[in-house]
């Protein structure tokens, strides 16, 4: 099921209204597994044979946190956490990379002239897999090392795990933050409700209005990049990463609003990256519930910047490619991720005082050549791309071409002056989110706002698209 | 909670009513249907609303339906009585889209016969077209919680009004030209495959594990609910109602007669085209369509039928 479809929409209807009476007449635990139910529900509309694999993964992480618990000698918790880490990052592996791994061994052999016949498996990729794996992976570790204490709620645990607003693209939350909320009671709140209504405005309209909108021009020229001119391309690549952005920022939005809805409190996932002034700051406001996952469970553990600088920068360099490689199985998004861990390193050696606009714009600008990588298909459409850029500035199709192949030229228009409009609510939402920054407006203005987005979703949004976010592949 | 469910109600009610009350023409509603059933709808709208020649038959139906009969021909069979036929098919099944093509046509023809096409059984499922062109009354208010579909069919005509609405305001596309062509009858001179057909005369052939008794009138409520609806409007509007049947290959060892004979007897004139036609594999384009020699074979049985009217 997807945020964006009607299938989702007469669900949560349905699961909100049950809840509420469900919440107000019966216990917790009777709460929790019509949560879990619901949650198993959503997850195996997508593929129901995976509903195994989710529930495998979180039994393990259960038993095995129990199993840490009980025992206080060192060497047995390191080695009962070891089959936390194994199953999760084992299921991870089978599920994401074999094919990446045998196929990448096979060309490397090829290099060498030995031959090797192989078949690779047709793996389907679990939805969410390695959302739902970090999270339960997240919660052993925590209990190993004694900042939490082992569930003995199976229902409660389960439910967690999968929760379904952030089951299948996050945020990915702690185990310390959500899972003693499924410990209590929950009263219906009209302001806590008013306020996920609120997120998952905002959110469907960054997905709907800006996400797919701007989707239609960038698949249009990824998809024949030697039709356009090179500045067609970094066009479609700055709007790849609003796309990117929105898609992704939205998801999180409805998913925390959702959430809100049922009286759970989900964490903050972005924090309006793009204005970021250093790529430091940049990585503290994208993805943040990822980011934060890799410096407490990779970085800190491989020594953070307790040792000298090389092993810093080493450390980091570490968790950026594993997080490029988290992304996908392919070159292109570990190209991606050395290439901002190399940032980071050079930002943190290098500081130039500049007038925060400045550094705002450039930051951005890099920030989007990035996502070229990240978005190409392969590495051979990665040169391709590149090709256009260096060698075709000028030769092809303008931007303005491309704009008005997908949209005529009123829509454009109008959907620019939305678009000025999105950045400025961006720009005045700086660290807080769009609930926050709604509640501190003027009633009239709140209610003005709240209808300009909602027409703006019907008059701009793009519902003739199969409902899609870009990190469900994720 | 109810508080909540209230103050939603009445913020949403401001957006739901414009989007109710925008005038979108029912053209239009043909034309954005482009893409389906080979750009038929369009055609569909501008014989009933642009072409002022008359429809005195309706054919109404499924891709079978438009494969099968020929205008042209029929007419010309019937030339004595000076009738004007119209094959108003539409690719796929629902009898609720037969209803909402029924409606439309009475809102600017008078035929004096509606031919229904009649299948082997009924299908009991929202036709995927209908919530394009059906008035929103007609999809919000079904009379009947059967159809599993109602949800899908809800939202769909949102958001197909919605898609209408940003069409209306954004598109720089001129509308089409009005289509003055008479024929609705799309022809295929292939023939199938016998093999193909032979495996589907195996196939179909088979008995079948038929639905009786409550089981059977569950299935069967939501179509029957628009036959009934389709029933009283040509009553009301003293209409001959016809049912013809049109069945796939290979299907008349185990349906002979349609399911529901009984209840298109009592309601009309039951059509059964001679085995003759049905049976012989030159008379097919595929293992579901008649072909040119197939559909005037059936149009030459059918002038016969309808002689006389």
């Amino acid at each position: 099921m997807v945020f964006n479809s009607i299938t989702f929409f007469i669900f949560f209807i349905l699961f909100f209204f049950l809840y509420w009476i469900i919440s107000k007449k019966a216990t917790v635990k009777i709460t929790n597994l019509f949560i879990l139910l619901s949650s198993y529900l959503f997850y195996g509309w997508w593929d129901w044979r995976f509903l195994g694999l989710l529930l495998f993964s979180s039994s393990v992480d259960y038993i095995v946190a129990r199993y840490i618990e009980k025992t206080d000698e060192q060497r047995k918790r390191k080695l009962i956490l070891c089959i936390s880490i194994f199953s999760n990052i084992g299921l991870l592996a089978f599920f994401k990379y074999f094919n990446f791994f045998v196929d990448s061994f096979v060309t490397l052999l090829h290099l060498f002239s030995i031959p090797v016949n192989t078949t690779t498996l047709s793996i389907v990729l679990p939805v969410g897999i390695s959302f739902y794996t970090f999270q339960a992976l997240s919660y052993t570790i925590d209990v190993y090392r004694k900042n939490l204490r082992a569930s003995h709620d199976p229902i409660a645990f389960l439910a967690f795990v999968s929760f379904f607003p952030q089951l299948v693209a996050g945020p990915i939350e702690r185990a310390k933050e959500l899972l003693p909320q499924f410990y209590n009671k929950k009263q219906f709140s009209y302001p806590l409700c008013i306020s996920g209504l609120r997120l998952m405005l905002w959110g469907f309209f960054q997905k709907i209005v800006i996400a797919d909108n701007l989707a239609l021009l960038v698949e249009k020229v990824y998809s024949a990049p030697q039709q356009y001119s090179g500045l067609s391309v970094l066009f479609a690549s700055c709007c790849f990463a609003f796309q990117i952005y929105c898609d992704f920022a939205g998801y999180s939005n409805i998913a925390i609003g959702t959430a809100k809805m049922l009286g759970f409190q989900l964490s903050m996932n972005f924090k309006t990256p793009y204005f970021s002034t250093s790529f430091t700051e940049f990585w503290r406001r994208w993805h943040i519930s990822l980011s934060t996952w890799f410096r407490d469970y990779v970085y800190i553990p491989l020594g953070g910047n307790k040792g000298s600088n090389v092993k810093t920068n080493l450390n980091l360099l570490l968790t950026f490619v594993l997080s490029g490689l988290w992304h996908g199985a392919a070159f292109t998004f570990i190209l991606w991720g050395t290439l901002h861990g190399l940032l980071l390193i050079a930002n943190k050696k290098i500081r130039i005082k500049l007038p925060s606009f400045i550094s705002t714009f450039f930051v951005f600008v890099i920030v989007a050549l990035l996502w070229i990588p990240f978005r190409a298909k392969g590495m051979e459409h990665l040169f391709q791309l590149s090709n256009r850029i260096c060698c075709s500035l000028n030769s092809g199709d303008t931007p303005g071409m491309a704009l008005l192949s997908v949209f005529s030229m009123l829509k454009w228009k109008i959907f620019l002056l939305v678009f000025i409009g999105f950045i400025l609510i961006e720009r005045k939402m700086q660290l807080i989110d769009f609930d926050q920054k709604a509640q501190q407006l003027q009633r009239p203005v709140r209610m003005s706002l709240y209808y300009i987005l909602l027409f703006s979703i019907l008059l701009l949004g793009n519902f003739n698209v199969k409902p899609y976010f870009i990190y469900f592949q994720f | 909670m109810r508080r909540f469910t209230f103050h939603i109600f009445l913020f949403l009610l401001p957006v739901l009513g414009l989007l109710m009350i925008i005038p979108i023409s029912k053209r239009q509603h043909f034309i954005s249907m482009k893409d389906d059933c080979f750009n038929h709808g369009i055609w569909l709208h501008d014989r009933i609303f642009e072409n002022p020649l008359p429809i005195d038959i309706a054919f109404i139906g499924s891709s079978h339906t438009i494969n099968a009969i020929n205008e042209l021909q029929l007419d010309s069979l019937l030339n004595k009585q000076q009738v004007h036929s119209a094959n108003l098919g539409y690719c796929r099944l629902g009898r609720n889209m037969d209803y909402a093509i029924l409606k439309e046509l009475l809102k600017n023809k008078k035929p004096k016969v509606v031919v229904m096409e009649v299948r082997e059984t009924e299908s009991r499922y929202s036709h995927p077209a209908f919530p394009y062109i059906a008035s929103q009354k007609d999809v919000i208010l079904p009379a009947l919680l059967f159809n599993r579909d109602i949800a899908k069919d809800a939202f769909t005509t949102f958001a197909y009004k919605t898609e209408l609405i940003q069409d209306h305001f954004f598109s720089s596309q001129p509308a089409p030209p009005i289509d003055l062509n008479p024929s609705g009858y799309v022809t295929h001179l292939d023939t199938a495959k016998k093999e193909l057909l032979q495996e589907f005369l195996l196939k179909r052939g088979q008995p079948e594990k038929k639905a009786s008794g409550p089981e059977h009138d569950f299935y069967n409520a939501y179509p029957k609910n628009y036959l009934d609806k389709i029933v009283s409007v040509c009553e009301e509007n003293k209409i001959q109602l016809m049912f013809l049947y049109l069945p796939g290959y290979g299907t008349t060892k185990t349906y002979a007669v349609p399911e529901e004979a009984v209840y298109y007897q009592e309601h009309g004139k039951l059509l059964i085209p001679p085995a003759a036609i049905l049976q012989t594999t030159s008379n097919w384009f595929d293992e579901n369509h008649l072909n040119k020699v197939g559909s005037e074979k059936l149009c030459i049985w059918l002038g016969e039928e309808l002689k006389g009217l």
